[in-house]
């Protein structure tokens, strides 16, 4: 008999397959060939046994294959890990989203007077990117709130309330936390994940499964796109019975069936950012990006995958907080990234860009094909476009989302960081 | 954003040099606002001529151009109308052809200033181009005038001599976005037009008589005879038809009028709002000031009428008129003529070199005012007379929500805690450009709390509409008397700042912070479980005027920090965590606006996702690490910082041990303010902040009461 005693079931893929996970107090004593599992609280725990379960990762899902560095991979894997976090959920023929993991919750999930959504950095941003939606869909008010703030302020949470707790690891110290405090105040708790077994699809109520596969790089990159449509699928679900919410929910869906090869279209960048990065972009240590509505998001996230990545100091900052602000920094130079693709916002961003490039900020501006506002200031090598599919208002976001993602991951290259793992980073952050 | 000052004298002699001199000193006075260019429009020497003034930089560039172009100052005007401005760049850079005011032509027939974006001035650009107009500018101001200039000739050109303001009814018909608009024409000598929507604008009255009555009527048009909707690109015979068929109804409806009590009693009115300088009907001597800020008039005088959206001033013959550019039923039929408080002095530095300094300075007795006369430490009671009434309502409500933009967003996310815990009432806080972005949904048992220091904050304004179209009761914190915020909330509480001149918002941010505060402890004052909490909140608010005093005499140790560790840093960041997050936030909004260094406030506790990869031993680090429940966890992420060589500056509590032995072993500063209750700690914790924000800009020899690309009310979307 052998035992591998491990934090991250990742270090036992290799040997063995089947695996008992330890709670809270429990204490584990191996000894002549056999496992025994003392509780060291009496009465603290409801199980009394623990069960043997199945690993299901596989030793090559760990491999970089012809990728250069595991977050490179990961970025281009998002064309199928799109594809797989749908795959038997939505169906674009009967305009249909199937939610396994939340079927027997229907009713209490529809009752909901209030959603909050909790997660820490780029889940938080899944969040975020997500929210606008879901308050659409269902006209409930929805808030966004970051695990470790929203356990500080020891939040009002009512039993009508549902709480949805996004995690990669599934293993977030300052997420389960905020868990814990939800299920004493009896909320319906949702779990969005990417790890069966982890702490919080256990703890929760019910789930959704991302179905991502691992994801070694510690900069969050394909998670991030799959949280996003687990949650907009989710909200599509959650619609289902609305009548005036048919004609939006049927081009959400729609516009999700051909996500992965719009994916694979912005990939088609590459070239252009690498060498964006060589020629404008390398010699910087501060950065600005810039977006509104949906697009608010996707600024947060690419500013965190560059700190995180590219080590450059990067801010986000809502495009129409200009005017507060935010522009006396612009003005010496650093280099501002814009979304701009088109939506309902498109005329006032379009002002701001005007304000911008009036100062001789020359942005770069992520915009859609075939969008020629800035034809004449490109002329001018005012701006720089780089330009990515068009889709529905809700989901632009997961295509705005891969420029930042190429952009931090080859000014690392070019810094000649090492991408996989940065210092001061950790994949879970289970300790404060 | 930019500003607008109009000037015009009626029975009363000007010299040219006074008048140029009243407009100057008006665009002085609203400079914080904007400052990339001025100009101003002014009678020329010959009957019907303009002349107009404009260059790019401060006002003080402006006078120079004007001593330059050297013009007759001693001629004498009994009556005179006179526009000027103060820009900020939206549409073409600053540069002298886009300075305003703009013209409609090189005779200047029609000359406009205007604050806001004409959002589809390319449309009208392209169009107006296509009927021969030739464009000297890249503003989107211009298409207005010339657009003036168009509907003018073709209405003339139709044989309709239309007044001034029904040619301006015209003109607003094509345009789309937000305007605070001022326009003087040959055509119609010694009158101006005055008209808003979305951007603030008010009149200041003087006159040596007494006002006869304290309002004007609003005069709507007679109910068919509205003006016709007369789309631009028309053909000319259905274009000419309107105002003919306007002026028959008109007539008919009089051949009509059976009432003769219901039209006299409108002729009385009229005439009796109409002349409200004169008892007896003589021409009265007056004089006007428009501006798009009662800092510009007070000055002159404190009579002051506030326009509404859709208002229309029309000032011509010593007579004020208001009409609206479109009709609304419900619509208030009279404004009200109401006394500025503000005293001139209180706008001067005094002794400070800037005003942003004499702000920091002012905290002790600005934070004192706020409370003066609404806190009873005896009784540990807190009175609000703007929300007593309204209390019950609140406290059933589902939800609170705060809305606000910038640094009053900042004091919202000090203050949400405390609501949270005092109410148990659910609070998000919001930024009101992102809330309308989404179309949050709002329902009538929800509470709506809007926070501005200037009251005018364009986004803030249109949440509130939108809050207010949805049945939810809407709560204003402002700073200023009168202003749209505070007019338009069905309550509110006034911060009693005082004027805050500096861009940089500084003890508006306290002042915001403590009235916020007070709202909380009002809603909790029936509760017996936070009897406790409440009197300890009081009785640290009783301290926190002197504890501020305390907090500045921190200054020279911050000025030399300021000239050492963080001399030519490009970034910095800031940590706190709890009710010090908003600190942290609002630290760096400070430093980022005044001396222009990137820094960032960051929740100390999300380090370990991805921030930390920044630190290093070059990066300075300032962390909140006074005394609370999360003190612990703070340390704890503080040392994680000092781990990677970093080396922060630590804010802290006086005499803490912590700090101290950790300063032993341990490469890091700390700075010491006084301990307080932890919901108000970071009223004190944001003074250092203030004070380095501030030396940093000094050292760089940043102008700091007007940094570069930023306004003081932020006035459009």
């Amino acid at each position: 008999m052998e035992f591998y005693l491990s934090s991250d079931c990742a270090s036992l893929a290799r040997y063995v397959s089947k695996v008992v996970y330890l709670e809270d107090n429990d204490i584990a004593h191996i000894y002549d060939g056999e496992l025994h599992i003392h509780c060291s609280k009496i009465g603290s725990e409801d199980f009394s046994f623990r069960t043997v379960q199945k690993l299901e990762l596989e030793l090559s899902k760990i491999k970089k294959g012809p990728y250069d560095n595991f977050m490179q991979k990961e970025i281009y894997e998002q064309c199928e890990t799109t594809k797989n976090v749908m795959r038997g959920r939505v169906d674009a023929f009967t305009n249909r989203v199937v939610l396994g993991g939340l079927e027997n919750w229907l009713t209490e999930l529809r009752r909901a007077k209030r959603i909050i959504m909790i997660a820490s950095k780029a889940s938080f941003h899944s969040c975020l990117a997500a929210r606008p939606i879901f308050e659409e869909l269902m006209e409930v008010p929805v808030n966004v709130e970051l695990a470790l703030d929203f356990v500080d302020r020891n939040c009002c949470i009512f039993r009508n309330d549902v709480c949805i707790f996004v995690s990669r690891s599934g293993e977030t110290t300052d997420t389960i936390n905020a868990l814990n405090y939800c299920i004493k105040k009896e909320a319906v708790t949702i779990g969005v994940v990417n790890c069966s077994g982890s702490s919080i699809s256990r703890f929760t109520h019910c789930g959704v499964h991302t179905n991502t596969g691992p994801e070694k790089g510690i900069a969050t990159t394909k998670s991030y796109t799959s949280q996003y449509i687990a949650l907009v699928m989710i909200a599509l679900w959650m619609s289902e019975d609305l009548v005036s919410k048919i004609e939006r929910r049927k081009e959400i869906i729609q516009a999700l069936t051909i996500v992965p090869s719009q994916i694979k279209e912005v990939l088609e960048l590459e070239p252009l950012i690498i060498e964006l990065c060589d020629k404008k972009l390398k010699q910087h240590d501060t950065f600005l990006l810039l977006g509104r509505g949906y697009q608010f998001a996707s600024a947060l996230e690419g500013a965190s995958k560059m700190k995180e990545i590219s080590y450059v100091h990067s801010e986000s900052i809502l495009t129409n907080e200009l005017g507060h602000r935010v522009l006396a920094v612009a003005s010496d130079n650093p280099p501002i990234i814009a979304f701009a693709t088109k939506d309902a916002f498109s005329p006032k961003i379009a002002s701001c860009i005007d304000q911008i490039i009036e100062r001789k900020g020359n942005p770069i501006i992520i915009c859609n094909k075939g969008h020629k506002i800035w034809e004449q200031d490109k002329q001018k090598g005012n701006v720089v476009t780089l330009e990515v599919p068009q889709t529905v208002d809700c989901l632009q976001g997961i295509l705005n989302v891969i420029p930042l993602q190429l952009i931090s991951y080859w000014l690392a290259i070019k810094k000649d960081i090492g991408v996989d793992l940065p210092r001061d980073s950790a994949m879970s952050a289970p300790d404060i | 954003m930019c500003g607008i000052f109009g000037y015009c004298n009626y029975l009363v002699e000007r010299s040219r040099g006074e008048i140029i001199d009243t407009l100057v000193d008006g665009l002085q006075r609203l400079e914080y606002r904007g400052y990339d260019s001025t100009g101003i429009a002014i009678d020329g020497d010959e009957a019907d001529s303009t002349f107009i003034y404009k260059q790019i930089g401060k006002v003080s560039a402006l006078k120079e151009e004007i001593t330059k172009q050297n013009p007759n100052r001693d001629v004498t005007f009994v009556s005179h109308c006179g526009i000027a401005h103060t820009r900020w760049a939206t549409h073409g850079r600053p540069e002298q052809v886009n300075c305003h005011p703009q013209r409609s032509d090189p005779e200047d027939q029609f000359v406009v200033v205007h604050n806001g974006i004409i959002t589809n001035f390319r449309e009208l650009k392209t169009l107006l181009i296509n009927k021969g107009y030739k464009f000297e500018s890249d503003t989107d101001t211009e298409c207005i005038a010339k657009l003036y200039l168009h509907l003018y000739n073709t209405n003339l050109q139709n044989g309709h001599d239309l007044d001034f303001h029904e040619l301006t009814k015209l003109v607003l018909l094509e345009l789309e976005g937000s305007y605070g608009l001022l326009c003087k024409s040959c055509h119609y000598p010694n009158e101006v037009i005055a008209t808003r929507k979305g951007s603030p604008l008010l009149i200041g009255v003087k006159s040596e008589k007494k006002l006869k009555v304290d309002f004007v009527d609003v005069e709507f048009p007679e109910e068919n005879a509205g003006q016709p909707e007369i789309p631009l690109k028309s053909n000319n015979k259905s274009f000419g038809l309107g105002p003919k068929k306007a002026r028959e109804f008109e007539a008919g409806s009089q051949n009509a009028n059976l009432l003769p009590i219901a039209a006299n009693e409108f002729n009385l009115r009229h005439s009796q709002s109409r002349a409200f300088l004169s008892e007896d009907g003589s021409p009265t001597p007056v004089e006007f000031f428009v501006s798009s800020d009662a800092a510009s008039v007070v000055k002159h005088t404190k009579k002051v009428l506030f326009l509404e959206d859709d208002d229309l001033a029309h000032i011509y013959d010593g007579e004020l008129h208001i009409h609206r550019s479109r009709r609304e039923v419900g619509a208030s039929m009279t404004r009200s003529i109401q006394t500025l408080e503000m005293e001139l002095a209180q706008i001067m530095k005094g002794p400070y070199d800037h005003f942003m300094q004499k702000e920091i300075y002012e905290q002790p007795e600005s934070t004192f005012n706020t409370m003066r006369g609404r806190i009873d430490y005896e009784n540990n009671k807190v009175i609000l007379g703007g929300l007593k009434a309204w209390l019950p309502v609140v406290r059933r409500a589902r939800r609170l929500i705060m809305i606000a933009c910038g640094t009053s967003y900042h004091s919202c996310l000090a203050t949400r805690a405390i609501f949270e815990e005092l109410s148990d009432i659910p609070v998000s806080v919001e930024l009101a450009s992102d809330f309308l972005d989404r179309k949050c949904p709002v329902f009538r048992d929800d509470v709506c709390v809007f926070v501005s220091q200037s009251g005018e904050t364009a986004d803030t304004m249109l949440a509130l509409n939108y809050c207010l179209e949805r049945g939810a009761l809407t709560v204003g914190i402002v700073n200023s008397v009168g202003s749209s915020i505070s007019r338009v909330t069905h309550c509110g509480v006034h911060i009693n700042a005082g004027p805050e001149i500096g861009v940089a918002s500084t003890k508006a941010y306290t002042s915001q912070y403590i009235a916020l505060v007070m709202f909380a402890l009002s809603l909790s004052d029936d509760r017996v479980s936070k009897i406790d909490r409440r009197i300890e909140i009081i009785q640290g608010l009783k301290l926190i005027p002197g504890q501020i005093k305390q907090v500045l005499k921190l200054e020279p140790r911050i000025k030399k920090l300021c000239a050492t560790e963080l001399k030519d840093q490009k970034s910095l960041l800031l940590l706190g965590r709890g009710y010090q997050f908003a600190a942290a936030l609002e630290g760096a909004l400070k430093i980022k606006e005044i001396s222009y260094m990137h820094s960032e406030g960051v929740l100390a506790g999300e380090l370990k996702h991805g921030v930390l990869a920044l630190v290093d031993e070059n990066l300075p680090i300032i962390a909140f690490g006074t005394r609370d429940s999360l003190f612990p966890k703070v340390v704890s992420s503080i040392e994680q910082v000092t781990a990677r060589k970093g080396h922060p500056i630590i804010i802290c509590n006086e005499n803490d041990e912590v700090w101290a032995q950790k300063s032993k072993s341990i490469d890091l500063q700390t700075l010491e303010v006084p301990q307080t209750v932890d919901c108000l700690q970071g009223l004190i914790n944001i003074i250092p902040l203030q004070l380095m924000s501030y030396w940093l800009a000094v050292n760089k020899g940043i102008d700091v009461d007007f940094p570069r690309n930023l306004a003081k009310s932020v006035t459009v979307e």
